[in-house]
């Protein structure tokens, strides 16, 4: 682990406005120590964009309508298409289980639904990539 | 244990009993039984070292006449339909008729939406309630790159007169009180669909939601457009939202143009108090716009609506509908008003989704049961209840159907509402009451001092406050001091998701894509055009003479065929607001 903060860019793709959710965890996400870089809705092309040019190790969405079916897949095509599959990708929202899996097989580390406890993803984080917490 | 030391126990508790049965004898005072209590309490404690409601309002062990020692009946509480409306807005609220019953639909298609509204019907519905998807809502039409993927999927995409008629087709509408969840565009679809329909609009019933603070402060990114433009913006959408309500007062009288939400606001982050605090002080704003647009605070004072949530809470959720007519009377007798009907919180509810849960979903019947009956318990003239599928997505027929069953329910059978505001009186219903009222006065008057709401969205104040107090609410669920069951307490282990889930298909966007290429290739050129340049110019005219109305303009564009996105781009040019 190097000694700079963890990076993390989220951001909610498509137009759905609900950020209770993400607002959350960029908040435990900063208090964690993260450098959280919140860039609102976003295009899945912005996003990706945005992640290079920001250089971040995380890149985490939140996504509650499902216009998810769409973006999501879109956003995995631009991602591989970038070459940055190395960051850790982490999607919450309403997404439906067999979504969930699909996604997961597709390159996510994670996908969250509603009632996860975010400080458990940040267990899962430092743990990914080394850092006592 | 040995039989000595049993015998021991059992006659150390023996004693206990004795003593405190003396005690209880002697019992004459508040403080006698209180002493008594703390010691109860050495031998068995409470449940928790602290109870306080979901707000944060502690709350007592008991109350009594002590705690409501100041209220004054008259003053306070009055009678249903009287200042200050505490006890209802009606002279005979539930006992008149029932409350609206209104269940939101909307979904895919047009032709899908009206399927559901007319399944809605048939089940006895009583009102009709519309939601629009993201697209419509934003102002963006389905071929747009914007839309992609949102088309239909959180409501019905609507962006042409031609889809509002699909919506409507074989519903006589005319007969419904119909609530639009959208603003301007759509009213105007609806309006135009009326007159071309021969309908006189001034017997047309029903509600906008109109309330653009909603859209920001509420739903976050969904007004992004709004709050990413300069100053003035907001103050030009509040403008917007006047020309709704000086329309209304002239052609639509049974019309409500706005509904105040603070529903949205809850969701986002709100307690009880804030909630309402937020949705007055936006409410204010309103007002005093429309004063300075030389409207009459008596006439359209009583064409304002509001929307609140109902959330877990029972007591503190009946209290704070009481309070809030309390507290909006008291604010609009200080405007100046004078007309009682002009003073009156008019309340559609719509129970939480916060509340709801994706774990055991069926568990969500219960808890819309407990809001419902909350939301009638304290007044409400319209109500929507969540259906137990929220949590995963739009409702299926039969979600959909139990969420008005559950009304239902109540309405026909449990009596609840047979007498008017059946908690007045209790100690603890009142003292939260006044905790509440209190609480949420201070809250407008501090809001007020620092500026008022166009302020306070401007500079993150509300957006900030929604947020601390959200992560307060989600940091509680997660070291368990909040409990919710399903999630944090009484979990099924390797949960797996067993109810239908209502999925809409991709052909929704291609249908709608279609369409709106169809309608743009089949309008009158001619017309179309005379009328966007006229909607142009009037928009134009309004940024700065802010007393131009753009409703009339915006109708006949939509008769002449215009498109959502089309009209929203007149009222809302990329460069408006970016660099004035």
């Amino acid at each position: 682990m190097t000694s700079r903060k963890l990076k993390v860019l989220t951001a909610k793709p498509g137009l759905d406005g609900h950020d209770r959710g993400i607002k959350y965890v960029n908040r435990v996400f900063r208090d964690a120590g993260y450098e959280v870089i919140y860039i609102g809705n976003a295009m899945p092309k912005e996003i990706v964009r945005a992640s290079i040019d920001e250089d971040v190790d995380i890149i985490g969405l939140s996504i509650l309508s499902s216009s998810y079916k769409i973006l999501i897949p879109e956003f995995l095509d631009i991602v591989e298409e970038k070459g940055i599959k190395d960051r850790m990708l982490l999607l919450g929202g309403i997404i439906l289980p067999k979504d969930q899996e699909l996604y997961k097989k597709r390159g996510f580390a994670g996908v969250y639904g509603p009632g996860t406890n975010v400080h458990e993803v940040v267990k899962f984080i430092n743990k990914h990539f080394n850092i006592s917490s | 244990m040995t039989e000595k030391k049993k015998k021991k126990k059992t006659s150390s508790l023996q004693k206990l009993k004795e003593t405190m049965i003396n005690y209880i004898k002697n019992i004459k005072s508040y403080e006698d039984w209180d002493r008594f209590v703390q010691m109860f309490m050495m031998k068995f404690p409470e449940r928790k070292k602290k109870f306080e409601t979901v707000s944060g309002i502690e709350i007592k062990r008991l109350y009594t006449p002590r705690d409501i020692e100041d209220l004054d009946y008259g003053r306070d509480l009055g009678y249903p339909s009287v200042p200050p409306f505490t006890r209802g807005v009606y002279p005979t609220m539930h006992r008149g008729r029932f409350w609206t019953q209104r269940l939101i639909a909307g979904t895919g298609t047009p032709e899908d939406t009206n399927k559901r509204l007319k399944f809605l019907i048939e089940q006895g519905q009583t009102g009709l309630n519309i939601i629009y998807d993201l697209p419509s809502h934003r102002g963006i039409d389905p071929d747009d790159e914007r839309a992609k993927g949102e088309i239909g999927k959180d409501g019905v995409n609507c962006c042409c007169l031609e889809d509002m008629r699909a919506i409507f087709k074989d519903i006589d509408y005319q007969k419904y009180s119909v609530s639009q969840i959208t603003a301007i565009h759509v009213l105007c679809m609806y309006i135009a669909m009326a007159e071309l329909d021969g309908v006189d609009i001034s017997t047309l019933r029903g509600t906008v939601q109109s309330d653009m603070f909603n859209a920001i402060q509420g739903c976050g990114a969904l007004a992004s457009d709004i709050t990413r433009r300069g100053k003035g913006a907001i103050e030009y959408a509040i403008d917007i939202c006047v020309d709704i309500i000086e329309f209304c007062s002239k052609y639509m009288p049974k019309w409500y143009p706005i509904s105040i939400v603070g529903r949205n606001i809850r969701e986002a982050g709100a307690d009880a108090v804030s909630e309402i605090a937020i949705a007055f002080s936006n409410g204010l704003a309103f007002v005093d716009k429309a004063i300075e647009r030389g409207l009459n605070i008596n006439e359209f004072g009583e064409r304002l609506s509001f929307m609140f949530c109902c959330e877990n809470d029972f007591f503190e959720e009946v209290a704070k509908f009481r309070a809030a007519r309390r507290v909006w009377y008291k604010l609009m007798k200080e405007k100046g008003a004078t007309n009682p009907l002009a003073m009156l919180v008019r309340m559609h509810v719509q129970n939480s989704s916060i509340a709801y849960t994706a774990q055991q979903p069926l568990n969500n019947i219960i808890r819309g049961t407990l809001h419902t009956a909350a939301a009638v318990m304290g007044g409400a003239q319209s109500l929507h209840t969540n259906a137990y599928d929220e949590a995963w997505g739009l409702p299926t027929e039969k979600a959909a159907m139990i969420a008005l069953r559950t009304q239902q329910i109540i309405a026909e059978e449990s009596g609840i509402m047979d007498t008017i505001d059946p908690l007045a009186g209790s100690y603890y219903v009142e003292a939260l009451t006044n905790e509440l009222e209190g609480r949420i006065l201070a809250m407008v008057r501090e809001m007020q001092e620092k500026g008022g709401s166009v302020v306070l969205t401007e500079n993150g104040w509300i957006a900030n406050l929604l947020e601390r107090n959200a992560y307060k609410y989600h940091r509680a669920i997660e070291t368990g001091e909040r409990v919710v069951v399903g999630v944090n307490k009484y979990v099924l282990k390797d949960e797996k998701l067993d109810i239908e889930i209502h999925e809409i298909p991709e052909e929704v966007a291609q249908h709608q894509i279609a369409r709106v290429k169809r309608v743009r290739a089949e309008r009158d050129p001619q017309k179309w055009k005379e009328a966007m340049d006229n909607l142009r110019r009037v928009c134009d005219a309004k940024v700065k003479d802010r007393s131009v109305n753009i409703m009339r303009p915006l109708i006949e564009a939509y008769k002449a065929g215009a498109t959502l996105g089309e009209c929203y781009d007149a009222i809302w040019p990329p460069h408006r607001f970016m660099d004035e």
